[in-house]
């Protein structure tokens, strides 16, 4: 009897549990926030900043994937790495001019930069 | 030198009227408009009289023509406060209608007679050299404030009644200085994040190159005044400011600047940038991190004005509370404490709700889950993505509880600062 109890419980409690500490965990969180929420629109009655639109305007040009950035010399260059074969040639492939760099250590930011962009960046 | 603005009619002293914007006559109904100052009526009659540029060239000029080089303007500066070091002491002047004493602090600009209550404008302290360059004119009546404020307590569910019912301290419309500064703000970055392709993880970057100009930035130029409680007065539109003229302070009390532009400078600068970092972050992925920076400024001027914010103050025991309003958009800035046993009713309630159908539900998942894998080993890198969303779900959620209740904290500890309250309560009394 006690065997088949104790069969009974470790074949279905871990799921159960597992999954009833993350409920009870969401259902907590959720209570707390909404709760935060209803606190703040009865009793904080105004707390928001001037923001950059307020006081000025912004133009900004955006690029992403290194595949259309800019240097610093205005030169447009991708910066691909060693283990990026796949993105290389297809940029190759477009006709897009690609500088291959060898990864020998680990890459952080400051030889990305002075690498590139020469020292002091 | 103070200064009483006369009716012409019955000599009674005339104050600032933010309903007519014009000033008005309490005993005999005269109503004036605030006459203009040589300087502003040459700039207009000036301004009629040139060719109508290009509009941009146009907007240009005009910048141009009305800020003073900020190196200039730092020189001025310390011109008058060697002058006025000597005056900036606690001042007692004597009152000019019924001849009482009148105690106004280092920095107040305008005041009343605790005595016949007649409002009183210190001239030395907007004089020439301390004159600023612009006023906004109050634009809301105390009447107003007080009913705006009182209306939007007690509304609050969980505000405590005897805060509902407060009784008013002291309701105080105050001119706080500000240097409104031009700044040009540049920004080249690079952000490095990591994306998943197929078994391998790629790096990629995003770049930004950012540039803003920022007019007429806004930084509190009162050391007591909390720069947290002035930011949230803001935006205040500042196509309404005006060219200074003493006869506006008339009616409120005002403060001169007691901290100049080489302490704000880096602080308008520290504003412009932290702005923009906001809205660069904003078109970057949350996991991104941020790996070069290159920026650039120019603090092109800036420009002293006063602008107008009620300031209301009441008690709950021992504890102060200063709410503040905008003077021109109505916008108030304050935080009250919580009935304690509604908020923990509301947060039992939910709690049960929301918790007696998240834990069967997701015990029963799971449980599931486990029993598929024992059976199919296959897709259990699937059921890893859901444990990865669900434990990234719940990190979300209370992370923003948390930040929810630090920010109200902070705001409620805002409210109840003392020094605000000081800044509010230490002037004469009408």
């Amino acid at each position: 009897m006690i065997g088949f109890y104790w069969h009974y419980y470790m074949h279905y409690a871990p799921g159960y549990a597992i999954g009833g500490l993350i409920g009870l965990a969401l259902g907590l969180g959720i209570a707390f926030l909404i709760t935060m929420h209803l606190v703040m629109k009865s009793n904080d009655i105004g707390d928001s900043k001037g923001s950059l639109a307020d006081f000025g305007y912004l133009k900004m040009l955006c690029s992403e994937d290194g595949l259309h950035h800019h240097s610093p010399s205005g030169q447009g260059v991708a910066l691909i790495w060693e283990d990026q074969r796949q993105e290389k040639e297809s940029l190759i492939r477009e006709g897009f001019p690609v500088e291959q760099k060898v990864i020998e250590k680990p890459v952080t930011s400051k030889n990305i930069f002075s690498d590139r962009f020469g020292e002091g960046t | 030198m103070q200064k009483n603005y006369r009716c012409p009619r019955c000599r009674a002293t005339m104050e600032f009227d933010p309903e007519l914007g014009k000033m008005h006559c309490k005993y005999c109904g005269g109503i004036y408009s605030v006459p203009k100052s040589e300087e502003a009526a040459e700039a207009e009659s000036e301004k009629n009289q040139v060719e109508e540029p290009k509009a941009e060239a146009k907007a240009e000029l005009e910048a141009k023509a009305k800020m003073k080089p900020i190196s200039k303007r730092e020189k001025e500066e310390k011109k008058k406060e060697a002058r006025q070091q000597a005056k900036m002491k606690m001042q007692i002047l004597r009152c000019n209608s019924c001849g009482a004493e009148l105690a106004v602090n280092e920095v107040e600009a305008s005041s009343f007679c605790a005595y016949c209550g007649q409002a009183t404008v210190v001239l030395d302290r907007v004089d020439e050299c301390l004159r600023p360059d612009y006023v906004m004119p109050f634009m809301v009546t105390k009447e107003e404030a007080e009913k705006t404020i009182r209306s939007k307590i007690s509304a609050g569910f969980y505000v405590p009644d005897e805060i509902k019912n407060f009784e008013i301290e002291k309701l105080r419309g105050i001119y706080v200085p500000f240097w409104l500064y031009d700044i040009l703000y540049g920004d080249e970055q690079f952000w490095r994040y990591s994306v998943k392709r197929g078994k391998s993880t790629v790096t990629r970057y995003s770049h930004r190159v950012a540039d803003c100009h920022y007019r007429k930035l806004t930084v509190d130029a009162s050391r007591n005044l909390n720069d947290d409680s002035s930011q949230r007065l803001e935006p205040y539109d500042m196509d309404k400011l005006k060219k200074f003229e003493p006869m506006y302070l008339s009616g409120f009390y005002a403060d001169r600047f007691d901290m100049g532009l080489e302490e704000t400078r880096d602080v308008a600068v520290s504003r412009a940038k932290a702005m923009l970092n906001e809205s660069i972050k904003g078109t970057i992925r949350r996991s991104a991190r941020n790996v070069y920076s290159s920026p650039v400024y120019e603090v092109m001027g800036a420009e002293y004005a006063l602008l107008p914010a009620w300031f209301l103050t009441f008690r709950q025991g021992d504890q102060p509370y200063t709410i503040l309003m905008n003077g021109q958009t109505k916008k108030i800035v304050g935080a009250v404490p919580c009935v304690k046993w509604k908020v923990w009713l509301t947060f039992a309630i939910l709690a049960i709700v929301l918790c007696g159908f998240l834990v069967p539900t997701c015990g029963g998942i799971i449980h599931s889950l486990v029993q598929t894998t024992r059976y199919n080993s296959g897709i259990w890198e699937l059921y890893l993505y859901i444990f990865i969303f669900g434990g990234a779900l719940l990190v979300w959620v209370w992370r923003s509880a948390i930040k929810k209740y630090l920010a109200f904290k902070e705001s409620v500890k805002l409210t109840r600062s003392g020094t605000t309250s000081r800044f509010v309560g230490e002037r004469q009394d009408k």
